[in-house]
C-alpha cells in the first residue's frame, strides 16, 4: 500500500467532505428551526453550479457578479420554498411527513426547472482562475480550488457561530432548537425563524455552489447526490449538531474518496451507506447526536 | 403529567394521510376494472396503445405495494422505484439469461423473488431506526440502484437488457390477452389489498400506524410488522417489474431512476394512502399523464410537483379520501333529513348516527346503560366472560372450528403476583420514580394514588417496559420482566391502557377491539388474508370476541363507527374494552375515569369488578381519590417519586403523610381559616 496516495485520499476527502459540510449546515440551520428537512438543499447547491456555468461560461460577467446572483438567487429559492412549501404545512400542523413528500416534490420542480432552462447538455466544465493553481505539501497536493472550498466552509461556519451567538434572531433559533415550547412563550414567532432559517439555507447552497462549480462541472442531477450525502452526513453526525454535520460530513468525505481510490468510484454512494449502516448500528443517535433525539 | 414519549417521535406517520375506510362497495369495484379490462377493447384501440396501458397498469402495481407499507402501516418509503427497478433486472437477466426462452411465470417468480430479497435487504438495517431514517435510506437505494445498474456490464451498463435482440425470448401471451391478463393481476392485487387490509395483518399494520406504543401495548412486535410490511409491499412491485419488463421487452438504468420512485409515492399521495382503489386511480393519473403528455414531457417534473405539493397541503387524504369524506357528508345529510321520523322508528332506520347524536344531546348518558343491539346477542363469549374456568370454543357453521387460547390464570405463573421492587428511574436529574415497592395480585384491585408528577405513569411506563428503569426488579413467579421489551411484556399478559386513549382512529370500533383478540386466536396470517382455512372462523370468532368485550363495557353499539368520530369517553371505554379483550393476567389502568360521565364511571367500576373476579390483577392510577378509596382492596401512595404509604383504604385514609401530601397541612393540626 502507498502511504502517498492514501495521505493524499484523506486530504482529497477532507475537501470534498467540506461541501457535503456545507450542505449538511444548510440542513442543520433549517432543522433546527423547523424540525424540517429539507430534502431540495442539494437542488439548490445544483442550482448554483449551473447558474455559475451561466453567468461565466455564457455570458462571461466577473467572478463577484457570479457570486452575487448565486446566492441571491439560493436565498430566494429558499424563501419561496419556505412560504409555499413547508410554512402552509406547519400551519396545517398533521402529521409530521407532509414536509418531507413537499421539500421531495420541490425539489423535483427545482430539478426540471433549471434543466428546461439549462437544457439536457452534457457536463462542461466551468472556468476559474484557482483551477490551475495546485497547493504543495509534501507528497499531497491539492488543488487551490479545493483549498477555496475548505476555506469556505470554515468561513460559512464562523458566520453561523456568530449568528447563533451574537445576534438577537440567531439567540432566538438556537432556543427553538432547544425547546420549542418555552421559546414560543418567550414570544419568538417560529414562522419567521423559519423563513429567515431556510434563506440561511439557501445562501450556503449558493456559496457552496459556485465554490465547488469549477470542480464538478454542469449537470442537473447531481443535485438529489448532493440531498443524500448531506443527509449521510447528518446522520453520520447526529441530527440537529453543526459540529455533527461537520465531523460526518468529513468521515464521509474521506470514506468516499478512499473507496474512489483503492474500489473505483462507480459506485461510491456505497461507500456513505456502507457508513451510515456501520454508524447506525454502533450508535444509532449518530456520532453527536444526543439520545432520544434521533428523531425528527 | 409525562406520558409515553420514549418513541414518539421515531416514527413519522402517515395517519393523517389516510383517508375514509368506506370505499369498499364490490359492485362499483368490479365495474371499475371491468372499465378498465374491456373499455380499450370496445373502443379497438391499437396494440401500441394496449403496450402504453400496460406501462400504466405496471406501475399501478408497484404504488399499490407502496400503499401497503406507507398507507395501511404508516412507514416511509420513499425507494419504491428501486424495489422496482432490481425485480425488472431480474426478469431480464432471468430471460436473457438463465432460463431458455425465459417464460413469463419463471420471470415473475423470479421478479417477485428479487423484490423480496430487496425488501429484506434494505428492509432489516434501516427498519432498526425506522421513521425518517427509512424514507432517506430508501430514497438512498431509490439512486443507488440506477447507478449499480449503470455500471454493471453483465446487465447491458447504460443501454440494459433489450430482450428483443433476443432469440430464445418469446412473448408469449401478447397483445389483447397480455393486456387482460396484468388488469387482472391488478384487480387481484387490490383484492388482496383490502383483504389484507381487514384481516388480522392490517389490524397489526393499523395499530402500528396509529403508534408504536400502541402496538407494543398489544404485543405487536413493531420490527417484525414493518418487515412484514415491506415484504408485502415488494410483491407487487415484483409483479410491476416482471410484467413490464416482459411487455415492453426492455430495462434500462434511465427507466428506474430515482424520479420514478418520487412519481410513484406521487400517485400514492394523489389517489389516496391507505384506500383501496386509489392507488390505481392515482397511478393511473400519474403514469397515464407521463405516458400520454406528449409535448409537456419536459414540464413532467414541475407538474407533478406542483400536483404532489397542492395535494399534501390541500387534500391530505388524496382523490378517493376526499371522494369518501363527500360521500359521508352526503350519508349524514340525508340521516339528518330523516330525523322528522317518529323516534319509535328513528332507531331502526338509522342506527349509530341517531346514537351518536343522541350521546351528543346528553340523552346518551343513562341510555349508555340500557342493553344496546349487540348486548343482547347470546355470544358465547359473553356468556363465559365472569367464569374463568370454563373451556371456551366456538364453532361456527361450515368453517373450520377455531378454538381460543386456554385462560392465561391455568398456566404456570397463574397464581403468582405481580412484584416490583426497589424500581427507581430519574430524568436528567430528576428522580422520576425512587425505589418503589408494589404488589399486584391476581384478582385483586390495587391503586396508585399520588399528586401530579409524582411518577405514577411511569411506575406503569417501567413496568409494562416503555421505560427502561434504571435499578429494581419487575417479576412474576420468578419471571424478571424489568429487561423485556414492551411486547414481550404484553405477550405475556400484561396489559394497559394509556393516560390519553390511543386508538387507530380511521379504523371501526369493532376492528380497535379485534387487533386485541386476535392475538389469542391461532390462525395464521395468511390464512387471515386469503381467508382460507381457519381464516374466516377466526375473524368471526375475533369478532364476535370483541363485541363481547364492547358489550361488557356498554358500548356494542358503536362498534360499526370510525373510532375517531365517536366522543371521548367512549374512546376510553373503547381503550378499555381492548384491554378486556386481550384477556390479561395483569391489567394496569392509567386513570381510565378521567373524562367520563358518573354513568360511565358505573359501567367501568363493573368492568373492574368482572375483571378482578375473573382472576385478572389489576393496578389503577386514578386522581379520583374518593373513588380509588371505595373500589380498592390495597392502595400506595406516591409522592415525589417516593412511596409514602400503602394498605387498605382505611390505614392509607388516615395516615398523617397521605393527609399532609394531599391536603396541604398537617393531620393533627385541622386548622381553620379565621380570616
Amino acid at each position: 500500500m502507498n502511504l502517498d496516495i492514501l495521505l493524499s485520499g484523506i486530504v482529497t476527502g477532507l475537501a470534498s467532505g467540506s461541501l457535503y459540510a456545507m450542505v449538511a449546515i444548510g440542513y442543520t440551520v433549517v432543522y433546527n428551526a423547523t424540525r424540517v428537512f429539507n430534502l431540495a438543499q442539494g437542488q439548490l447547491v445544483m442550482m448554483s453550479i449551473l447558474l455559475c456555468y451561466f453567468v461565466l461560461s455564457v455570458e462571461k460577467w466577473p467572478l463577484v457578479v457570479a457570486l452575487v446572483i448565486c446566492v441571491v438567487a439560493t436565498g430566494i429559492a429558499g424563501i419561496v420554498e419556505e412560504r409555499f412549501v413547508v410554512r402552509p404545512l406547519l400551519k396545517l400542523g398533521h402529521g409530521r411527513i407532509g414536509w418531507l413528500i413537499a421539500t421531495l416534490a420541490f425539489s423535483i420542480i427545482i430539478e426540471t426547472v433549471v434543466a428546461d432552462v439549462y437544457g439536457y447538455n452534457p457536463p462542461k466544465a466551468i472556468p476559474s482562475p484557482l483551477i490551475s493553481h495546485v497547493l504543495r505539501a509534501g507528497p499531497v497536493t491539492l488543488s487551490m480550488q479545493y483549498v477555496l472550498v475548505v476555506a469556505s466552509l470554515i468561513g460559512v461556519v464562523l458566520l453561523i457561530e456568530f449568528f447563533y451567538g451574537r445576534t438577537w434572531t440567531g439567540q432566538a433559533m438556537r432556543a427553538t432548537a432547544e425547546d420549542r415550547e418555552a421559546a414560543a412563550l418567550f414570544g419568538i414567532e417560529p414562522a419567521r425563524l423559519g423563513m429567515t432559517a431556510f434563506a440561511i439555507g439557501g445562501v450556503v447552497a449558493g456559496i457552496a455552489g459556485f465554490v465547488i462549480a469549477p470542480i464538478v462541472f454542469s449537470t442537473v442531477s447531481i443535485g438529489l447526490t448532493y440531498s443524500l450525502e448531506g443527509f449521510l452526513a447528518m446522520a453520520i453526525g447526529g441530527f440537529g449538531s453543526l459540529r455533527g454535520a461537520i465531523v460526518g460530513a468529513l468521515a464521509l468525505g474521506v470514506t468516499t474518496e478512499l473507496w474512489d481510490v483503492y474500489l473505483g468510484s462507480h459506485i461510491d454512494l456505497a461507500a456513505g451507506l456502507c457508513l451510515l449502516v456501520l454508524v447506525l448500528a454502533i450508535r444509532p443517535v449518530g456520532i453527536f447526536g444526543r439520545v432520544g433525539e434521533r428523531t425528527v | 403529567v409525562s406520558s409515553v414519549s420514549s418513541g414518539d417521535g421515531s416514527s413519522p406517520r402517515v395517519g393523517w394521510l389516510v383517508g375514509s375506510r368506506r370505499l369498499w362497495r364490490p359492485g362499483a369495484f368490479v365495474a371499475f376494472f371491468a372499465a378498465i379490462g374491456f373499455g380499450p377493447l370496445v373502443a379497438g384501440v391499437s396494440t401500441v396503445t394496449l403496450t402504453q396501458f400496460e406501462f400504466i397498469l405496471c406501475l399501478s402495481m408497484v404504488v399499490i405495494g407502496l400503499n401497503v407499507v406507507m398507507g395501511f402501516a404508516g412507514q416511509l418509503s420513499l425507494g419504491p422505484g428501486a424495489i422496482f427497478g432490481v425485480a425488472g433486472y431480474a426478469a431480464a437477466l432471468v430471460a436473457a439469461h438463465a432460463v431458455a426462452g425465459g417464460g413469463l411465470p419463471i420471470m415473475v417468480a423470479a421478479g417477485i423473488v428479487a423484490a423480496c430479497v430487496a425488501g429484506v435487504v434494505i428492509g432489516v438495517p434501516a427498519l432498526r431506526v425506522g421513521g425518517f431514517y427509512l424514507g432517506m435510506t430508501t430514497l438512498l437505494l431509490a439512486a443507488f440502484v440506477p447507478l449499480v445498474a449503470t455500471n454493471w456490464n453483465f446487465a447491458g451498463s447504460t443501454g440494459g437488457i433489450e430482450l428483443i435482440a433476443i432469440s430464445s425470448f418469446v412473448q408469449q401471451p401478447s397483445g389483447t390477452a397480455l393486456y387482460l391478463l396484468i388488469v387482472g393481476v391488478v384487480f387481484v392485487l387490490s383484492v388482496l389489498a383490502w383483504s389484507t387490509r381487514h384481516s388480522r395483518i392490517g389490524r397489526r399494520f393499523s395499530a402500528l400506524r396509529s403508534s408504536e406504543e400502541l402496538a407494543a401495548s398489544l404485543g405487536v412486535s413493531s420490527y417484525q410488522t414493518k418487515l412484514l410490511a415491506f415484504v408485502l409491499s415488494a410483491v407487487p412491485a415484483g409483479l410491476g417489474g416482471a410484467f413490464l419488463v416482459f411487455s415492453h421487452q426492455t430495462i434500462s438504468p434511465g427507466s428506474i431512476n430515482a424520479t420514478l420512485s418520487v412519481y410513484i409515492l406521487a400517485g400514492a399521495v394523489i389517489g389516496g394512502l391507505g384506500t383501496i382503489v386509489g392507488p390505481v386511480v392515482g397511478g393511473a393519473i400519474v403514469f397515464g399523464l407521463i405516458q400520454f403528455l406528449g409535448g409537456f414531457a419536459e414540464y413532467e417534473g414541475i407538474i407533478f410537483g406542483c400536483l404532489l405539493i397542492l395535494v399534501v397541503e390541500l387534500a391530505p387524504e388524496g382523490l378517493m379520501g376526499v371522494r369518501g369524506r363527500i360521500g359521508e357528508a352526503a350519508t349524514r345529510l340525508f340521516a339528518r333529513r330523516r330525523s322528522i321520523l317518529p323516534p319509535a322508528l328513528r332507531g331502526r332506520l338509522m342506527g349509530a348516527p341517531h346514537r351518536r347524536a343522541a350521546f351528543e344531546h346528553g340523552t346518551a348518558g343513562t341510555d349508555i346503560l340500557s342493553p344496546g343491539p349487540f348486548d343482547e346477542l347470546p355470544s358465547p363469549l359473553h356468556a363465559g366472560l365472569h367464569q374463568p374456568g370454563l373451556a371456551r370454543s366456538a364453532s361456527i357453521r361450515g368453517s373450520t372450528p377455531v378454538s381460543l387460547e386456554p385462560e392465561r390464570p391455568a398456566g404456570p405463573a397463574g397464581g403468582s403476583a405481580l412484584e416490583v421492587r426497589g424500581l427507581s428511574r430519574s430524568f436528567g436529574g430528576v428522580q422520576a420514580v425512587d425505589g418503589v415497592d408494589l404488589t399486584v395480585r391476581p384478582g385483586h384491585l390495587s391503586a396508585l394514588i399520588g399528586p401530579n408528577g409524582s411518577g405514577k405513569t411511569t411506575i406503569i411506563n417501567l413496568v409494562t417496559g416503555f421505560y427502561r428503569p434504571d435499578a429494581g426488579t419487575v417479576t412474576i413467579g420468578g419471571e424478571h420482566l424489568e429487561r423485556r421489551s414492551a411486547a414481550w411484556i404484553a405477550g405475556a399478559g400484561v396489559a394497559r391502557t394509556f393516560q390519553a386513549p390511543k386508538l387507530m382512529l380511521e379504523d371501526s370500533v369493532l376492528e380497535n377491539v379485534m387487533v386485541a383478540s386476535d392475538k389469542r386466536i391461532r390462525c395464521s396470517d395468511a390464512e387471515s388474508v386469503l381467508r382460507i382455512g381457519r381464516g374466516r372462523s377466526a375473524t368471526r370468532v375475533s369478532a364476535s370476541s370483541a363485541t363481547a368485550a364492547l358489550a361488557e363495557l356498554g358500548i356494542a353499539r358503536y362498534a360499526s363507527e370510525v373510532a375517531g368520530e365517536v366522543p371521548h369517553g367512549i374512546q376510553r371505554l373503547i381503550e378499555m374494552a381492548r384491554a378486556v379483550a386481550v384477556r390479561p393476567r395483569f391489567l394496569f389502568l392509567d386513570e381510565p375515569a378521567a373524562g367520563l360521565t358518573p354513568a360511565e364511571i358505573a359501567v367501568l367500576v363493573a368492568a373492574i369488578r368482572s375483571l378482578t373476579a375473573a382472576g385478572v390483577g389489576v393496578l389503577l392510577v386514578e386522581h379520583n381519590v374518593r373513588v380509588v378509596l371505595d373500589l380498592a382492596e390495597e392502595v400506595t401512595v406516591l409522592h415525589q417519586g417516593l412511596k409514602i404509604a400503602s394498605g387498605t383504604p382505611e390505614i392509607v385514609r388516615t395516615d398523617p403523610e397521605v393527609i399532609r401530601v394531599f391536603l396541604g397541612r398537617s393531620a393533627d393540626v385541622p386548622e381553620r381559616t379565621t380570616r
